[in-house]
């Protein structure tokens, strides 16, 4: 399957006050076709800021990308300038951010942000962009959608907002949709309900979808394919099945057994990670997280490990998967 | 000390007031936060309060700490009615009675040092001289597993897992016996809210203490609670211990925010077909009448629109307020 994003060695840095901080440290990966695939990470782990890359929404200054290509149906879009940038943004790839009050303007009617991009992208009509916005509020499961496009984003609720930013999304047919966090504001019957519909739309319509996260069991029910960052990098690829069944980085391991589980057993203890994520300012020597390994050999403090295949698609960076996959500690 | 549960709370009802009109105020209806809650908390216990925004399960955490009058119903702590304490009063219950709070990036004084924090209790409660305050204040960070070198610090200069570890010693200082822990770990990281998890769990078998552990992660509150209540619309809808509960549940919005949440494990997540509830938790200044679920309950029936469904006895240690918990109630 050729692939329809291809993010490649890509860099991002902000120059701070503090120091230079390399909040995206080469990390590459791909989505093919109407595939779903996760990045996860703790808070400063770079999976917002690389999404943000893809669309060109990284502010230059303070932020750079020194390195990297991000192929998009084989065009690099760092080298677009920003009128051809714009043509791809909205049109081919559509985002979703997590905070649904913040991203949709509140003193202009949802009928009008709705279709604003339709008259701008795809040349519509008016009437005909009313027309085909009120048949994705009512795809999305927006009751009454005539009366809710005349509506200002206060009226509705944090779910309904949801559902009105993938349709949004939709809006322009587009072949890719970076969701950063779509539901971590929602409660859990709502997540369920936005995410199930979001899985079904793009299978549907056969749109690819990046689904940006920290939840372990969001990934688990959505993805094909997982990506785990830690402090810039990506440390760990594969399928979503291989990931969780034998990680093959510690940190992966780390944070599925400290995740509790409603399908264990309660005196199943949950084990923390110790320690912190690095200040990106003052990183580490070698590998990142060797501060907070347990496997940790004095390999991992001289340079920092590169991404290995382990088999079919699977890759870690570890000088010490070996030592993982048997469960000893150093 | 009496020797019936810490904490009693019955018929606790919270009706905070709407008005109209700019210069002729009057009231136009009432938002029913918590409207008849019924619930104790046994001495060493961790009692689980869940349910999703909206329900009522924080205005309840804000009644016990005095934050809040309630309306109607009692608060019994220790055997002694605290709904309407005298606010001279106020003061002594709460050394006994501390909050940890969700977010600590704003529950501490960004102008105040980690000391200043965590000392504050003692002097705003006279409870030891002002000399001594260095050294409780070390033994309290110890305590919380910080090192003594933070005391210096202000809560910018500390990560999210140590402000909330700050919180946490800070609520401690004067040696309470209940802590209301409200959404204490939720905004963590993953890796850092299984630290705090562990330390509130050793907290509570060193000293003895009790918690009230408000959250809407339900794998949290399931890992972290003895007995559990659920709430919907300022009801609780189904109370129990917390592993059977889990395991078992009786109330079709239970059953439904449990199926709702999704296990770390494609292979578990591949073999599980699922249908998510419809619809959304309605407003409660105008709940729906009869039972507040029925509009999105699978199992509703035309009587569920017209009576309201009390708490019954559905098993073993669990009450539940549906009528039709039907055939499951069997197999209990």
């Amino acid at each position: 399957m050729s692939e329809l994003l291809s993010v490649e060695d890509l860099h991002v840095e902000f120059k701070t006050p503090e120091g230079l901080v390399r909040a995206v440290d080469g990390i590459s990966y791909s989505v093919s076709p109407g595939e779903v695939v996760a990045v996860v990470g703790e808070s400063g782990s770079g999976k917002s800021v690389s999404a943000r890359a893809v669309l060109g929404l990284v502010p230059r200054p303070p932020g750079n990308i020194p390195k990297g290509r991000i192929l998009f149906d084989g065009q690099d879009l760092l080298t677009l300038d920003d009128d051809s940038l714009r043509k791809v943004r909205g049109r081919r790839i559509a985002m979703i951010f997590q905070e649904p009050m913040t991203s949709l303007n509140p003193v202009i009617t949802i009928g009008r942000q709705m279709t604003e991009a339709m008259v701008a992208n795809l040349g519509y009509g008016k009437r005909q962009a009313r027309e085909k916005a009120i048949e994705l509020l009512r795809m999305v499961g927006i009751s009454e959608p005539a009366r809710r496009m005349k509506q200002y984003p206060h009226l509705l609720s944090g779910g309904m907002r949801q559902r009105v930013m993938i349709a949004m999304a939709l809006s322009c047919e587009p072949e890719l949709i970076i969701a950063d966090e779509p539901t971590t504001a929602l409660d859990v019957t709502i997540q369920a309900q936005i995410l199930t519909l979001m899985e079904d739309l793009c299978q549907r319509l056969g749109v690819a979808l990046v689904i940006i996260t920290h939840n372990l069991g969001v990934v688990a029910r959505y993805a094909h394919r997982v990506n785990v960052m830690y402090a810039g990098r990506i440390v760990e690829k594969g399928e979503a099945g291989d990931i969780y069944q034998q990680p093959r980085h510690p940190y992966t391991a780390g944070l599925l057994e400290s995740v509790p589980r409603m399908d264990r057993s309660r005196e199943d203890p949950i084990l923390p990670i110790p320690g912190n994520p690095p200040d990106l300012i003052q990183m580490p020597e070698g590998c990142a997280f060797r501060p907070r390994c347990k496997y940790a050999t004095d390999q991992c403090a001289i340079a920092a490990p590169e991404m290995q295949v382990l088999h079919r698609g699977h890759e870690s960076a570890c000088w010490n998967t070996d030592a993982l996959s048997r469960g000893v500690a150093a | 000390m009496s020797s019936g549960p810490l904490l009693q709370v019955d018929n606790l009802q919270m009706h905070f007031p709407v008005t109209a009109g700019m210069v002729f105020r009057r009231q136009v209806g009432a938002v029913r936060a918590v409207d008849g809650v019924d619930f104790h908390i046994e001495k060493g216990e961790t009692f689980g309060l869940v349910g999703e925004s909206g329900c009522g399960k924080t205005t309840i955490g804000r009644c016990i700490l005095k934050l809040e009058e309630p309306t109607g119903g009692s608060i019994r702590f220790d055997g002694d009615e605290v709904a309407h304490l005298p606010s001279t009063e106020v003061k002594a219950y709460r050394r006994r009675v501390q909050a940890v709070f969700q977010d600590p990036y704003s529950s501490l004084n960004p102008r105040m040092t980690v000391e200043e924090i965590v000392g504050e209790p003692f002097l705003v409660h006279k409870a030891c001289a002002r000399d001594e305050i260095p050294g409780r204040v070390r033994d309290l960070l110890s305590l919380c597993g910080l090192p003594g070198r933070v005391q210096d610090r202000y809560p910018h200069e500390m990560s999210g897992g140590q402000r909330q570890r700050v919180g946490i010693a800070r609520a401690l200082a004067l040696r309470p016996d209940f802590l209301v822990c409200d959404e204490a770990v939720s905004a963590l990281d993953v890796s850092i809210q299984a630290q705090i998890i562990r330390l509130l769990e050793d907290l509570r078998e060193e000293l003895g203490l009790t918690y009230l552990f408000i959250a809407h992660d339900l794998s949290v509150v399931r890992h972290i609670c003895h007995r559990v209540a659920v709430m919907y619309l300022g009801k609780i809808v189904e109370i129990g211990e917390s592993e059977s509960l889990f395991a078992d549940p009786k109330h079709p919005y239970t059953q439904a925010l449990l199926e709702a949440v999704p296990v770390p494990d494609p292979a578990v997540e591949k073999d599980r077909q699922f249908e998510p509830i419809k619809g959304e938790v309605p407003s409660p200044m105008n709940p729906p009448g009869g039972c507040a679920f029925h509009p999105r309950c699978p199992k509703a029936m035309p009587s569920c629109s017209d009576l309201t469904p009390a708490m019954e006895t559905v098993g073993p240690d669990r009450r539940a307020a549906c009528p039709h918990t039907g055939p499951t109630q069997a197999a209990a």
